[in-house]
């Protein structure tokens, strides 16, 4: 099953969407401007859009509003890319060159930034502060995960909790905060609106398990990056977090991680330690647990085109294998 | 009319300094710089504006924690890092961060006053603020008051807006040469304590660099004289505070500038 086939009726307003999107970021900077657009044209599954047209599938369906707030997610999320790739020092992202990489880091630092200044200019043609508090709120919290993130780089004492918390931050708020958006400007009931934030919160506490187990499962190829990356930078997900209950790999990852960049030969055989042990079925079983819960809180709406798609996207993610 | 109090100024810095307030980050980031001359242009605006008193204060923060937003993100160097530097990397990576969080928090500030128009009129001039940057950063600047008026820009934008919104103008044309003097004294800083200056090396494209200081140097001069006669030209009995405090700063510069001409 293709994601885009779940929605496919949201298709029109999708590229209507695509093309505000490309209108938003023609800067008046020449360099600005094809910096601006190199990430857009790099395509993506604008999968916080969905997310905020099919939550307001269920309200009061305005395009014109709607339109908006989902432009402007789009646009945050893109800004932070691109900073993403300066922090990454990426060259490459979605089989295109990067900012930085075409460019350098000052005109990375620059796009970023006129990115997410356009769009908070377009988030304020909603009138409506409920909206602006969610959202800044979730960027705040974003950053914080971020830079938590990097504090427990190499951390082998990190537990779950910690985890959670990071992934709740980092991937699992920006798509609740797209859902409970799209009910906000729908004029849904606050008790829909917050069923649709939880539901995109378990979604994306799901998302981003999926991705962290996927980092070790699937090959080079299916990833467009090498497998392992996220230990390569320090960053330890659940896979690994499971399987350090073994005090033996844990001395082995804590030796690995003495010289704080981990060398390939000992990175090939941590991934094959973690795949060959029951961490990834445990942290599969996390995930599914997590999609239980999103589908769970579909139940207070109507049976629809809207809901059957909330419902097949997470079918999706659970059984996404790349 | 209130006047303005030191207090009151170190009372927001303090509030400031408090988001970047984190052990973590002080292991790798210096101490964020807090522009007090940029808090007291602010304060001395909105007390002259017909504006809620309790927004005052959130639209200082705010505007604030954007200018240190974009200030931060100056500090990421152009080129990658070294794969062996790892405090070079961390210290890049947390820049990025620190001012993206600025950003969010500005956001978050005026979102939780339920003040969209401002956070549209400080997103529009941060849109601006990064044109003009470009502008300068693949050096398109054809005389020197080109760059002179580019450097304003940069400099006191977002601040510009906050005054033309709350309708309280008569201070832009001071604040514009105060504050691109200011960047001027911290590029001549920067070069003499063989630092990498910007705007040195962005000039020294087309001149040698010590004729670049030497104008540099000429210039600063120029518009503090041209500052202490608008400043003198503020109707009486207005901004009297800000007005003394920018006469002091004045004239500290002077006597630090003669005692370096002194020093030789």
């Amino acid at each position: 099953m293709k994601l885009s086939s779940t929605y496919k009726f949201l298709t029109d307003d999708l590229n209507k969407i695509e093309l505000e999107l490309l209108e938003t970021i023609q800067a008046e900077h020449p360099v600005l401007r094809a910096a601006s657009t190199q990430l857009l044209k790099a395509g993506g599954k604008r999968i916080r859009p969905v997310f905020v047209l099919l939550s307001a599938k269920l309200g009061e369906y305005n395009f014109e509003q709607i339109k908006h707030v989902a432009v402007a997610l789009e646009l945050m999320h893109m800004a932070s890319l691109v900073h993403d790739d300066v922090i990454d020092d990426a060259n490459i992202r979605r089989g295109k060159h990067t900012v930085n990489a075409k460019w350098d880091n000052r005109v990375a630092m620059y796009t970023g930034d006129y990115i997410f200044a356009r769009s908070l200019e377009i988030l304020a043609k909603i009138d409506n502060p409920k909206a602006h508090q969610q959202l800044s709120n979730t960027i705040v919290e974003l950053c914080l995960g971020e830079i938590e993130q990097l504090k427990d780089q190499y951390n082998v004492d990190q537990n779950l909790r910690t985890y959670l918390r990071r992934i709740k931050r980092k991937t699992a708020l920006l798509i609740a905060s797209s859902c409970r958006l799209g009910a906000i400007v729908s004029n849904l009931e606050p008790k829909y609106e917050k069923a649709l934030f939880r539901y995109g919160y378990y979604l994306g506490m799901s998302y981003q398990i999926i991705d962290d187990i996927l980092d070790f499962t699937a090959s080079e190829k299916e990833l467009g990056k090498p497998a392992g990356s996220d230990l390569k930078q320090g960053n330890i997900t659940l896979p690994v977090l499971y399987q350090l209950s073994d005090p033996n790999f844990k001395e082995h990852l804590e030796h690995a991680f003495q010289r704080a960049n981990i060398d390939n030969e000992n990175l090939e055989a941590i991934i094959k330690i973690i795949k060959e042990s029951p961490s990834i079925k445990q942290a599969y079983q996390l995930s599914e647990n997590y999609l239980q819960k999103a589908e769970k809180e579909l139940s207070i709406f109507p049976v629809n085109q809207a809901t059957v798609a909330l419902k097949d996207i997470a079918k999706y993610i659970g059984s996404r294998t790349f | 009319m209130v006047f303005l109090n030191s207090i009151d100024i170190q009372n927001i810095k303090n509030k400031i300094e408090q988001y970047a307030d984190n052990s973590f980050l002080k292991q790798y980031l210096d101490k964020p710089f807090v522009a007090e001359d940029k808090i007291l242009f602010l304060k001395t605006i909105l007390e002259h504006a017909e504006v809620d008193e309790e927004k005052k204060e959130t639209y200082i923060l705010a505007t604030m924690l954007m200018q240190m937003a974009l200030d931060t993100h100056d500090l990421v160097s152009i080129s990658r890092s070294s794969a062996t530097n790892n405090h070079h990397n961390k210290k890049k990576q947390l820049n990025i961060l620190v001012g993206d969080l600025f950003s969010g928090l500005f956001y978050e500030l005026l979102a939780n006053i339920k003040d969209v128009q401002v956070i549209n009129i400080l997103a529009g001039s941060v849109k601006e603020v990064n044109e003009h940057k470009m502008i300068i950063y693949h050096n398109e600047i054809n005389s020197i008051n080109h760059l002179l008026d580019e450097l304003k820009q940069i400099e006191s934008l977002l601040i510009k807006r906050v005054s033309e919104f709350v309708g309280v103008k008569q201070l832009d044309s001071i604040m514009e040469n105060w504050f691109l003097m200011k960047r001027l004294v911290h590029e001549k800083n920067l070069y003499s304590k063989k630092q990498q200056s910007f705007i040195v090396s962005i000039l020294s494209q087309h001149d040698t660099e010590h004729h670049v200081i030497r104008m540099i140097e000429n210039m600063i001069p120029r518009i503090a004289y041209k500052l202490e006669s608008y400043i003198n030209e503020l109707p009486t009995n207005q901004f009297e505070g800000i007005k003394t405090s920018l006469i002091n700063e004045l004239k500290k510069l002077s006597l630090e500038r003669e005692i370096i001409l002194e020093e030789g």
